[in-house]
């Protein structure tokens, strides 16, 4: 610990990985005064403290955001019918269309005092009610939304967890290796986090999709028909590689553009660890280069787990475009339908949804987080 | 300010001999080029490919107003000397189109990231320092936009609104994507906050805002810059993805207008390869510069990795 050589701006980093050391130990220091019973209430209360905490947090930004969605179409100033529903072509006499959009407006509940619209909006919310779709009349948005909701997980939780393993598999071993090998693979893992995802989602829909290498056939198979998400597709062996077949070009635009970034924070982390100390001492030992790596990247991991919340964001925010470019049945083409069509309904009630999912996402992984890491878990450590 | 100096004179008449310091501006300009060639290298690379970009639409084959003008005579041309990426379906030549747009994406992107950066400033550096509540409260606000949805909460709001102007987009664009950036200014500040230099200057009775941007805002300058850099690319980035989709503005061409009309004409099924290559290729060399720049200013402050990046 004592020589650790001290830089001007590394010292702040190491200060403050220092400071958590010493945190950690004094907390282990003061749990062992303590006695074992003691030791095990107070990380359980701890790590429920935790998860409450980021629970209440989590509901508060929902809360916020759904606010929001009630806010925004009601500052614009106008009737938003008077925006959806265009006046018949042609008609000089508007007394019908006029009488139309009165109608409508009390249909909605649009005349209502602010407040009564906002209060009926988050009663109706907690009751699962997201109204109907102008589009599909008779059904509700909820169905809708729910039946492409499972297309959308299914890029995007394989994503997040593929990048996560890929780039930082990718940016362990380069930051391992010395020499032209490490700046070949740092060169290659930035060119990968620049690519533009819609831009390599064009590239990738060319090659795999219209004029493809491999098979001959464009794959056109679905229409407006795509199988629907339950056990049978998965266990056809036709339907799901039909399925395979057009989750794969997708997919493979989310992994290719998001594996970078995991690649080049791991790699400085990684340059980092491999002159500590404990690593040092291992190579003088004789350990194999395999068993140190695999020892450095183990500590690396959890600062970059701290990243996963935001990469999550982000490769959602990616598949909701990356699907409407792809026509993947998933919450961004539908979103992308309702604007074509001015079906507010259905854009709000899949706004909602979408923030349902980043917020739900984000607290699991936080979660997850305090599972990995002891020191929130066992309490002590934080900050 | 009186100790600073006080403390710089006594390291000099102890530690330097007279004769290792040549104080002549061009030997300090060869240090300063020896220590940083790779970095003045990227970086005036990256200002002469910008600046290059921004003015070549006003010289003159390319300012010709006429090729952006509706010609019936000359639409969906395949690519000819006169026009050597084609022309629309308004006849109007995608090579000029495709400057035009890039030029004002970067315009556009540097004042989104200016003002970006601004904004992390004031919730990384200024709101952590001057008191704990304020640190909370901005701690707060930070932690709040990093998990806001940004991209579904611009396709709502560009569902709802008919007429979209650029400066909407610089503002939504702009508020949202400065968190990463607060968050790990603030640690830095957190550290600075410790010093004994602060602590001097806190003692001589300057106010605390003042020391927040004249003593500690410098310490996080090259950060700061760095912020600059990273917020131009995500800006130029998220902007395309969004006009990709048709929700963009609508009285500013960008990239991402040129890549909308490749999605909704079909230039890719009909295999129109010099429409839809050249929009994506440019941007992601641009964005390769600025990742590169990014890593090569990094390495100065991170200098473990210097020896090999």
């Amino acid at each position: 610990m004592k020589n650790i050589e001290i830089n001007p701006s590394a010292k702040t980093e190491e200060l403050q990985v220092l400071s958590k050391i010493d945190d950690s130990s004094n907390s282990l220091k003061n749990s062992k005064k303590n006695s074992d019973k003691s030791l095990k209430k107070e990380s359980k209360y701890s790590y429920l403290i935790f998860i409450s905490k980021k629970g209440l947090f989590y509901f508060l930004v929902f809360f916020t955001a759904i606010s929001l969605a009630f806010l925004i179409p009601r500052l614009i100033p106008g009737n938003p019918l008077r925006r959806m529903l265009d006046p018949p072509p042609g008609i000089s006499d508007l007394s019908a269309w006029e009488e139309k959009i009165a109608e409508l407006t009390t249909y909605f509940g649009l005349d209502l005092p602010p407040a009564m619209q906002y209060f009926l909006f988050l009663a109706n919310f907690f009751m699962g009610n997201l109204g109907q779709s102008l589009a599909y009349y008779p059904q509700y948005v909820v169905d809708i939304v729910g039946a492409r909701l499972g297309y959308t997980m299914l890029l995007v939780v394989p994503a997040v967890i593929v990048t996560f393993l890929l780039g930082n598999w990718i940016g362990a071993r380069v930051g391992y290796q010395k020499g032209w090998k490490n700046k070949l693979g740092y060169y290659i893992s930035i060119m990968l986090q620049s690519a533009p995802f819609f831009w390599i989602s064009f590239v990738i829909l060319d090659f795999t999709v219209i004029h493809p290498l491999f098979s001959g056939d464009p794959l056109y198979t679905w229409g407006d028909a795509p199988p629907k998400l339950v056990i049978e597709t998965f266990l056809n062996a036709n339907a799901l590689q039909d399925l395979l077949e057009h989750w794969i070009p997708p997919f493979l635009v989310l992994v290719v553009c998001f594996s970078g970034g995991w690649a080049t924070g791991m790699r400085s982390l990684m340059i980092y660890e491999r002159n500590s100390d404990y690593i040092l001492y291992c190579e003088k030992l004789g350990f194999k280069k395999k068993k140190m790596r695999r020892y450095a990247m183990r500590n690396c991991l959890l600062p970059q787990m701290t990243g996963l919340n935001l990469r999550f964001n982000e490769i959602l925010g990616a598949t909701l475009i990356t699907e409407a470019v792809f026509q993947w049945p998933g919450l961004g083409s539908l979103i992308v339908y309702a604007f074509e069509v001015r079906d507010y309904n259905l854009i709000v009630g899949a706004f909602i949804i979408t923030i349902l999912i980043i917020v739900i996402g984000n607290f699991l992984i936080d979660i997850l987080y305090g599972v990995v890491d002891p020191r929130i878990r066992i309490g002590g450590g934080n900050k | 300010m009186k100790t600073k100096s006080l403390l710089l004179d006594s390291v000099k008449l102890e530690d330097i001999d007279e004769e290792d310091v040549d104080s002549s501006f061009l030997s300090g300009m060869k240090t300063l080029w020896n220590r940083y060639r790779n970095q003045i290298i990227m970086l005036s690379i990256f200002i002469i490919i910008t600046i290059f970009f921004i003015i070549i639409t006003y010289i003159p084959p390319f300012n010709d107003i006429s090729r952006y003008y509706y010609d019936i005579e000359r639409v969906r041309l395949p690519p000819s000397p006169a026009f050597p990426m084609g022309t629309n379906r308004y006849g109007q030549d995608n090579l000029n189109l495709l400057l035009r747009g890039f030029s004002n994406s970067i315009i556009f992107s540097f004042i989104t990231a200016l003002i970006c950066t601004g904004i992390a400033v004031l919730f990384g550096v200024i709101g952590p320092y001057i008191h704990w509540t304020t640190d909370t409260i901005s701690q707060f606000i930070t932690n709040v936009a990093l998990v806001f949805p940004v991209i579904p909460f611009i396709l709502l709001l560009a569902a709802l609104t008919e007429e979209r102007s650029i400066y909407q987009m610089i503002v939504i664009i702009a508020l949202f994507y400065w968190p990463w950036a607060a968050r790990s200014m603030r640690a830095q500040v957190l550290t600075i906050k410790e010093r004994d230099y602060i602590k001097v200057s806190k003692m001589s009775g300057i106010g605390s805002a003042k020391v927040a941007v004249t003593e500690v805002l410098p310490g996080v300058l090259s950060y700061t810059f760095l912020t600059f850099v990273i917020s131009v690319a995500i800006a130029i980035a998220t902007e395309a993805g969004i006009a990709m989709l048709g929700f963009g503005q609508n009285d500013y061409l960008t990239l991402g207008y040129l890549l909308d009309e490749v999605l909704t004409q079909g230039y890719i099924i009909t295999g129109k390869y010099y429409i839809w290559i050249p929009p994506g290729a440019i941007l992601t060399l641009f964005l390769l510069l600025i990742y590169a720049l990014h890593g090569s200013i990094s390495s100065i402050f991170n200098p473990k990795t210097r020896d090999i990046a």
